[in-house]
Order: C-alpha cells, then sequence, then structure tokens
C-alpha cells in the first residue's frame, strides 16, 4: 500500500485531502461491506468530504 | 479472531449441555476432535456457522437440528449454541438459542465482556465487523470445498474469495459510492443561480450611483435655491422702493380726483354764495313784509266755499253743519254775509299765496341768510386750505416722479417672477429628487438582503464546489489505485501460494510454482514450465485448496486489509486429509499450524492416526484434543476430552 500512495505525489493540500478521504472512504465502506445495499453509506461519505472540505 | 470454546445445548446429536474448548495458545494452537463418521463433526461446523450467522443447513426447519431425543421427550427446553472468542485483545460471547417448542423462535446476542450485549441485528452486525460471514467461509470449512475449491472453472469462487477476504471490494464500492456523491453535490450544484450575486451586486451599484447622482442633484438644486433666493431678496429690495413709487403715482392720482372734487364742492360754494348774495335783501325788507302780512290778514276774505254752495244751503235753509235754519236765523244771516263778501276765487287764492309767500321769507330767509352766509363763507375758506395744501401735495409728488422708470420697474417684476418660478421650480425639483432617493433607498435595503442571501448561498455552493471536487478527485484517485492494488495483492497472493504450495505438496521438486493469473485461475506450473493444474491429483488439487486458503490469511493479516477488525484468523477445517496420502498430509500438519493462528481439526480416526507421522507433527502444537462418542443405544453424542494443554 505504501507503494500505492506515491500514486497520488506530490503530496499537495489536495492529495493530502484525497487520501484522508480514501482511508476513511475505506474503513466507511470495510464496516458496511456485509451489506449489499449498505444504508447511509452515501451520507457517511458525505459527511467525510465535507468535514475535509471544512479544513481546507 | 480466536475460538475460545463452544457450548452446545440439545443440538443435533448433542443431548443436554457440552462444551469444547480450544487451544488458543500461540504454539499449542491446534485443536483436534476425533470421531467416527455420523457421530457429529459436521453438526460442529454447522453449530459454528449457525451461531455467529444464523446460518444452517436446515434453516428452513430450525426443528431439525434440535436433538431428536429432546424432540422425542417433548421437553420444554431451549436448543442453543454459545461460542467463546477473543479478538483484538477483547473477550466475547455469541449465543443464539432457538424456543422451538414454543414459538420456534430464535434469538441471538453478542456480549462484550462486561459490556451489556448487542442483541439480534445489531449482534449481526457486529459479528460480521468483526469476521464477515462471506470471509469466514473461507476458513471455516468442510473438506469437499476443500476439493472442489482448485477445480478448473471456479475460477469465481477463488476471484470471490480474494476480493473478500482481501476487501477488494471496498474499493469498487468506494469508487461507486464517491461518484454518487459526486452526483449528489452537481445536483445540488444546480440549484445555484452561479451568477445571481454578481448581477446583484452591479444592480446595487447602478443604484449606488444614481443615489449619489441624486443627491448631488439635491445638492446642486438647493444652492442654486440659495442663489435664486438670493437675487430674489436683491429684486424685492427694487421692488420695495418700486413699491414706494407706485404708492405715489397711487396717491398722486387720488390728489388728483380730490382736487377735481373739491373743485366741483367750491364752485357749488360759490353758486351758493351767489345765491345767498341774490337773497340779501330780504333780511333788509323785514320791516316792509311784516307790514304787508299785516295787510294781507287783516283784509282777508273768507275764501274757501264758493257761491253756489252757500246759495244751495240758503234754499234748502240748512245751515253749514246740516241743522235747519230759518230766515230770521243768525245762521242764515251769516251765509248772507258770506256771500255778500266773497270775492273771485282767483283774487283770494293770489292773496293767499302772496300771505304764504311773505310768511316764508319771514320766517325762513330773513332768520337764516345772515347764519348761512357766514357758514358757507367758512366752509369755502376750509375748502380752499384743502385744495391748496393737495396742491402742494401735488407738486412734490410731481418732483418725485420726475426720476421714476417704469420700464426698470417692470423688468424687475418680471425677473422677480422668474426667480419665483424657478424657485418653485427647484423645490419640486428636490421633493421629487428626494422621493426618489427614499425609494432607492429601499430598493438598497431589499438588494442588501438579496445579496446577503446570495453570499450565504454562494458560499455553500462553493463549498458543494469544493465537495464535488473532492469526491470527484477522490474516486478518481481510488481508479488509479483500485488496478495496481488488486495486481499487487494478486501478486503477493500468488507469491504466498506457490511457498506455502511448495511445502505442503510431496514432489516439490516437479512443481516450479503456482500462478494466480489475471483471471483468478490457479495454475500449477511444472518443472518445464508448462501448466499442469488440470492433470493434477485430487490430493495435490486439495493441497493447492490448503496453500490457497493459507495465503489468504496469511496475506490478509499481513497487508492489515481486514477492517473485519480483526488480525488472527482462526482455521476451521472439516475431514480434510480423506483424499490425501501420507507425504502431503504430514507436510500439511507441519506447515498449516504455523501459517493459521488457531487450527480446528475435525478427523476421522483414519485421517489422522496416531502411528503415523502426520500426527507426530501436529502432537507438540496440540492444545486441545477431544473424542465424538456416538451412544447408539440413546442416539446422542457424547463429547470427551482427551488431551488439553498438553496435560
Amino acid at each position: 500500500m505504501k507503494e500505492k500512495k506515491q500514486l497520488l505525489e506530490p503530496n499537495t493540500d489536495l492529495t493530502k485531502k484525497i487520501k484522508s478521504v480514501i482511508r476513511k472512504v475505506l474503513t466507511a465502506e470495510r464496516r458496511k461491506l456485509h451489506m449489499r445495499n449498505p444504508r447511509g453509506i452515501i451520507e457517511d461519505i458525505q459527511k467525510i468530504i465535507e468535514k475535509e472540505v471544512d479544513t481546507l | 479472531m480466536i475460538f475460545r470454546y463452544i457450548k452446545l445445548k440439545n443440538f443435533c446429536p448433542y443431548y443436554g449441555q457440552q462444551t469444547i474448548h480450544f487451544a488458543t495458545d500461540e504454539y499449542r494452537n491446534v485443536t483436534v476432535i476425533r470421531g467416527v463418521n455420523g457421530t457429529g463433526k459436521t453438526s460442529l461446523l454447522t453449530a459454528l456457522n449457525w451461531c455467529l450467522y444464523g446460518d444452517s443447513f436446515f434453516k428452513e426447519n430450525t426443528r431439525e437440528f434440535v436433538n431428536r431425543r429432546v424432540v422425542a421427550q417433548g421437553e420444554n427446553t431451549d436448543t442453543s449454541v454459545e461460542i467463546g472468542f477473543n479478538d483484538q485483545g477483547i473477550r466475547y460471547r455469541a449465543e443464539r438459542k432457538c424456543q422451538w417448542l414454543r414459538n420456534n423462535k430464535t434469538t441471538f446476542l453478542l456480549q462484550r465482556e462486561n459490556e451489556p450485549p448487542d442483541l439480534d441485528a445489531a449482534a449481526s452486525d457486529k459479528i460480521e465487523s468483526i469476521i464477515p460471514k462471506d470471509v469466514s467461509a473461507h476458513f471455516f470449512f468442510d473438506g469437499e470445498k476443500i476439493d472442489n475449491f482448485a477445480r478448473p472453472g471456479n475460477e469465481e469462487e477463488i476471484k470471490n474469495a480474494v476480493r473478500n477476504v482481501l476487501r477488494i471490494e471496498v474499493f469498487e464500492r468506494g469508487i461507486a459510492h464517491l461518484e454518487r456523491a459526486a452526483q449528489y453535490y452537481q445536483r445540488e450544484l444546480k440549484k445555484y443561480v452561479p451568477d445571481g450575486l454578481k448581477a446583484l451586486i452591479s444592480e446595487k451599484e447602478e443604484k449606488e450611483t444614481l443615489y449619489i447622482k441624486i443627491s448631488e442633484e439635491i445638492e446642486d438644486n438647493l444652492k442654486k435655491i440659495k442663489i435664486a433666493q438670493r437675487h430674489k431678496q436683491d429684486i424685492d429690495n427694487v421692488l420695495i422702493q418700486f413699491a414706494e413709487i407706485r404708492q405715489l403715482f397711487e396717491e398722486q392720482k387720488e390728489i388728483k380726483a380730490s382736487l377735481k372734487r373739491l373743485g366741483d364742492e367750491k364752485e357749488k360754494y360759490q353758486e351758493k354764495i351767489l345765491q345767498l348774495a341774490n337773497d340779501g335783501f330780504i333780511p333788509l325788507a323785514k320791516p316792509v313784509i311784516r307790514k304787508a302780512l299785516e295787510i294781507l290778514q287783516s283784509n282777508r276774505t273768507p275764501i274757501g266755499i264758493p257761491d253756489t254752495i252757500l246759495n244751495d244751503l240758503l234754499e234748502q235753509m240748512l245751515c253749514l253743519c246740516g241743522r235747519s235754519i230759518h230766515r230770521e236765523s243768525p245762521e242764515y244771516q251769516h251765509i248772507q254775509n258770506l256771500i255778500s263778501q266773497n270775492v273771485s276765487p282767483e283774487f283770494g287764492m293770489a292773496v293767499r299765496e302772496t300771505e304764504n309767500c311773505l310768511k316764508r321769507l319771514l320766517e325762513d330767509k330773513v332768520e337764516s341768510i345772515p347764519a348761512e352766509v357766514k357758514s358757507t363763507l367758512s366752509d369755502e375758506q376750509r375748502l380752499d386750505k384743502d385744495i391748496e395744501a393737495n396742491e402742494a401735495r401735488l407738486d412734490e409728488i410731481k418732483r418725485v416722479l420726475e426720476d421714476f422708470d417704469d420700464d426698470d420697474f417692470q423688468k424687475h417684476k418680471k425677473a422677480q417672477e422668474e426667480y419665483e418660478r424657478e424657485i418653485r421650480r427647484l423645490e419640486a425639483d428636490i421633493n421629487q429628487g428626494k422621493g426618489r432617493i427614499k425609494e432607492i433607498k429601499t430598493e438598497i435595503e431589499l438588494l442588501d438582503k438579496k445579496i446577503d442571501t446570495a453570499k450565504s448561498l454562494e458560499v455553500r455552493a462553493e463549498r458543494l464546489q469544493c465537495c464535488r471536487q473532492l469526491a470527484m478527485e477522490s474516486a478518481s484517485a481510488m481508479k488509479k489505485l483500485y488496478a495496481p492494488l488488486e495486481e499487487d495483492m494478486r501478486k503477493e497472493l500468488e507469491i504466498e501460494v506457490s511457498d506455502i504450495f511448495r511445502k505442503l505438496v510431496w514432489k516439490e521438486n516437479s512443481f516450479r510454482e503456482v500462478r494466480l493469473s489475471s483471471n483468478y485461475e490457479l495454475q500449477v506450473i511444472d518443472r518445464y514450465d508448462g501448466q499442469v493444474s488440470p492433470e493434477i491429483s485430487a490430493g495435490e488439487r486439495e493441497v493447492l485448496s490448503l496453500a490457497f486458503i493459507a495465503a489468504l490469511a496469511k496475506v490478509a493479516v499481513k497487508e492489515k486489509l481486514s477492517d473485519m477488525q480483526t488480525d488472527r484468523f482462526p482455521i476451521v477445517m472439516d475431514a480434510p486429509f480423506t483424499k490425501l496420502s501420507d507425504k502431503p498430509k504430514e507436510n500439511i500438519t507441519e506447515t498449516i499450524p504455523a501459517i493459521a493462528n488457531q487450527l480446528i481439526l475435525f478427523v476421522t480416526d483414519q485421517e489422522l492416526r496416531y502411528d503415523e507421522r502426520a500426527w507426530w507433527n501436529l502432537e507438540s502444537r496440540v492444545g486441545g484434543q477431544y473424542e465424538l462418542y456416538f451412544n447408539d443405544e440413546i442416539g446422542t453424542t457424547t463429547i470427551n476430552e482427551l488431551y488439553k494443554n498438553g496435560n
């Protein structure tokens, strides 16, 4: 995975945010992976994105 | 996840409550459960899946897993399976219970040590987060599954196993959900008019400019009014002087009229004086008049009764008063005297007129003429004085008016009127301007409110735009990451499968490696670099499956990808060695305990005999051993502990 992160270089504010979003989205998705149609996942992702945007 | 125990109560062949404690030691991590065919080994695997996931082969009819003795005796008791396990240093207890006799209702709870339990759906969610069902399927399995796993044509199952265990699907879902989030932001963005604020600000600027312009116009007009008022004041001052002149004109006119009137009066006085002068002899003739009167009065004849009337009275012998008279009566004599004294009527009238005239002269004129003369002369003198005074004033006015220019007056008057009109016009303009300014001020206030709203909307739109961009960029980045990640996972898995397979298989020199193709086909490559997968034996295929499962567990732990939270995997195998000969069995018993964090084996005596190397390999790592004893008389199985923690 470490090598993969290099795909998001250079480490600008945006790429930092993208990395953070990806990490959090993956965590959220993993938590609900067992559900075929995870309820509220879009809202969860929106919250993740908006939180990142608000701290830009 | 590491299992601590399983407690079965009236489940399948297990009557009453029976418990198996699994080996949890890091080295002695193997639990062996021995039983001949039909004693209930597979039922244990079923119990494990039913407890954790509610899954069973008897899903349709829960009565099927209720112990038959209990059913036969109609015992009013529950059927349950309880599993104790550790995960990430936390102790859990999971229990699924079926009140089959009462309402056939199944309940499930998951209790974290020292905490209240989660029930049913919440408990299931938690189990899923620890070790999902689709993942568990690759670690809790029976021999048949092992056999099928590496069969050609099962690429989809292998692919699913990789995707499930290594959680590759989260990437796909993450990408899809991020794209949906970006679409949501795009839809939200459409609700905002991008140029709305700019247009409002421009409109406000225009209004403000107009406001300033009108304010300046009002100021200019006020200045103009002041100037006009100053000019008008000057003209007013001039016109005041002109007014005085005009007054003199009026006075001159009045005096002229007055003089004319006085002149007329004087003429009348003069006529009167002339008349008085004519009558002036009358006072001097006073004694003569008086004497004449006396004469007339003394010789005056009765007058008034005509002779005809008197003669008629005498003929009728009537008095003047109507009484009867006779010839000797005084009245008769009197009437006769009257007839004798009577003169002609014309003469009588003339005498009477003369008498009256003399009387009037005597009474009216003789006494009044002197006073009247005096009074009239006095009045004439006064009139003369008035005329003289008026004439003097007239001369004075004439002298003043000699310098007056009426055209100049008219010019000033006209200018004054013009200034007055100008001031009225300017005042009207100012009032109009003030009204307009008031309107503009209201409009600006309204625009301010709209701008505030638009600004907040723009901030929201900007934020939505940022969110959309971040969602899209993140999805794009994930797409970029996805392919290399999947490829890396596949490669990493390939290396591990090769390594483990070579350790497990007995012809290690015959097989160079195992490849996991891009379409997830497990390919065994021989020493000549040829693919030999279709030709490998059933035992070799089972070894290949085991190698793959072990590799999956190893990679998952290594990558810490399992947001199943757990970083330890138990491997539960039911009848794994049925198709294996001694050599691969030996290799498996030597290798798998070192790879799995916990190994639970359900075996027959024939699968793992005490007198073979496979057992010897395993013995040192066995932390628990049980035997399933089936009592044919009562039809139930009893679990007997044979070996525990090496004692």
